[in-house]
């Protein structure tokens, strides 16, 4: 491999005159020119220019919807608690009617059973006084019928009318005696 | 990109390499420059004087011979520079004669103005200053062209219409287009005035990344890689900067602009001024040429290492080196031209940054 000289064979290359890499031909310059100004106007015309008001006009749309989208979202959320709040009220309601229908069964039953107590207190004090009432003439009848009887007997028995007022006297003592009795 | 054909039409029939040596000699003259004649038929020499005591070339005498052609500065920039013809597979069996009747594989740019680089339009033979003739970066330059307005206009169409973007074309470009309008320019030129500089700025993104682009298809060439077309393109950004500041300011204002306001004391105030506008205005200068210079030497030295990288492939035809050591040249070799795809996106992306840095500098005082 010793043959192999590299470096003499660069030394060769390097003494080759057309590579310049620095070259830089005029017409080459002058037609970039002329075609980087001319590609600029074309496409500044024809697809910069409606490519940018296409892009801000979609950027615009996007915007817009997302604005609008939030605008819907907080209408539904706003209708949402609304819808909540009413449905809170509507529940508060209805336990309160139920408390209240609750209440108003309690108190029907506490009056209906006070009125149907005092009917049978009343019903009882009644038939006691019926009682009472029936003891007591039953009583007198009694004693008013054994006086007379006891009267007529005695009167029989004696062979003389009592007067009216030993009469009277007789029937209170002997009412006073059954009573006693 | 190289013309890869002819190394690999030697390779093949590396058995009759010996054989056909005084052919392949003339090949050698028919194939490079007229400059690299002289090396070459010292290397002829060589050749000739081996043949004769050994019949065969020996395996270093081939590589020396394959060297001079293939790994020459001249044929490796014969390669990456403009010239007046389209490389293409020596298969296809286009070849022409130049003017100095040497033969070459490829298809000649015809010479619509009758001017060549014999008769120049300005200047002489020895001197040419302005050929005037269709060059291969010309008509490169022309294609990118064409190719832009019509994809572009067809974005254009498709985005007027309001439609929301479909497919991986409409997607790709959009996405080039939006990243530079609003990562790159508005950020650097500032929200305010942006917008009038869009059209330039993108014009030159794409203008040099298709250029860049059109250097990676094969027999084709990256004009890019030619200070003439990036000095021009510098120039105009100059320009524009220039002109956009000038417009803005006026052109006193636009001067003073270039020197940063300092709180110093009169008299030194007095002596630093001045220095400071020079070496300010002499920046002005250097940025731009920088700009120019950063773009040409990224693109010719990415193309003449791939140059280097494909011409090993011709040095080591004909020996047995060839078998072991080209699927390493393939893969360096593709692996390289995987980054220049990737450098050929990041210097139109850095072309245009600092363009726009520079016009939003131009815009603001310092």
């Amino acid at each position: 491999m010793s043959q192999f000289a590299l470096n003499e064979c660069l030394l060769l290359a390097s003494s080759d005159a057309t590579a310049n890499p620095l070259a830089a031909p005029i017409d080459l310059a002058l037609w970039t020119l002329v075609v980087f100004l001319g590609l600029m106007f074309v496409l500044g015309k024809y697809a910069w220019k409606p490519i940018i008001e296409g892009l801000n006009a979609r950027e615009k749309g996007i915007a817009d919807n997302i604005e609008s989208a939030a605008r819907a979202q907080e209408e539904a959320a706003s209708s949402l608690k609304a819808y909540e709040a009413k449905m809170a009220g509507a529940h508060d309601e209805a336990a309160a009617l139920i408390a209240e229908a609750r209440s108003d069964a309690a108190a029907a039953k506490e009056k209906l059973m006070a009125e149907a107590n005092e009917e049978a207190n009343r019903t009882r004090q009644k038939a006691l006084a019926d009682v009472e009432a029936a003891k007591s003439a039953a009583v007198r009848e009694l004693a008013e019928s054994s006086v007379d009887s006891a009267v007529s007997l005695a009167s029989n028995i004696v062979g003389r009318s009592l007067k009216k007022e030993d009469h009277a006297k007789l029937i209170e003592e002997s009412v006073k005696r059954f009573a006693g009795s | 990109m190289l013309n890869v054909d002819d190394h690999n039409h030697e390779a093949k029939d590396p058995d009759h390499h010996g054989d056909d040596h005084a052919q392949a000699d003339q090949d050698h003259g028919h194939d490079d420059h007229s400059h690299a004649e002289a090396d070459l038929n010292e290397t002829a020499h060589v050749g000739h004087d081996s043949h004769a005591e050994s019949g065969k070339l020996t395996m270093a005498e081939q590589f020396q011979a394959n060297m001079n052609k293939h790994l020459s500065v001249g044929h490796l920039m014969s390669h990456v520079q403009d010239s007046y013809y389209f490389d293409c597979p020596q298969a296809l069996g286009f070849s022409f004669e130049d003017e100095h009747g040497h033969e070459h594989n490829g298809i000649e740019i015809p010479s619509i103005t009758g001017f060549t680089k014999e008769t120049p339009m300005i200047g002489t033979a020895e001197k040419p200053i302005f050929i005037g003739r269709l060059s291969k970066f010309m008509v490169l330059e022309l294609v990118a062209a064409v190719l832009l307005t019509v994809v572009f206009v067809w974005l254009a169409k498709k985005i007027k219409s309001g439609d929301r973007p479909k497919g991986a074309i409409w997607n790709l470009l959009e996405s080039f287009v939006v990243y530079i309008k609003d990562e790159v320019v508005k950020p650097a030129v500032g929200e305010h005035d942006y917008l009038r500089f869009l059209p330039f700025l993108l014009t030159m993104f794409f203008f040099i990344l298709a250029l860049n682009l059109l250097g990676m298809l094969p027999y084709l060439g990256a004009a890019t890689g030619s200070l003439a077309v990036t000095a021009v393109l510098a120039s105009v950004t100059f320009a524009v900067v220039c002109g956009s500041g000038i417009q803005k300011m006026g052109f006193a204002g636009f001067l003073k602009a270039q020197v940063p306001a300092m709180d110093l004391p009169p008299l030194m105030k007095m002596f630093l001024l001045p220095l400071m506008f020079v070496i300010e205005i002499f920046g002005l200068f250097v940025k731009h040429g920088v700009l120019a210079i950063r773009l040409f030497a990224n693109m010719l030295a990415g193309h003449l290492v791939l140059a280097v990288f494909v011409g090993f492939f011709g040095v080591l035809a004909g020996t047995l080196a060839f078998y072991p050591v080209a699927p390493i040249v393939l893969l360096g070799s593709v692996a390289f031209s995987a980054m220049e795809l990737f450098v050929a996106v990041l210097q139109a992306y850095v072309f245009t940054f600092l363009a726009a840095l520079f016009i939003g500098s131009a815009q603001h005082a310092h």
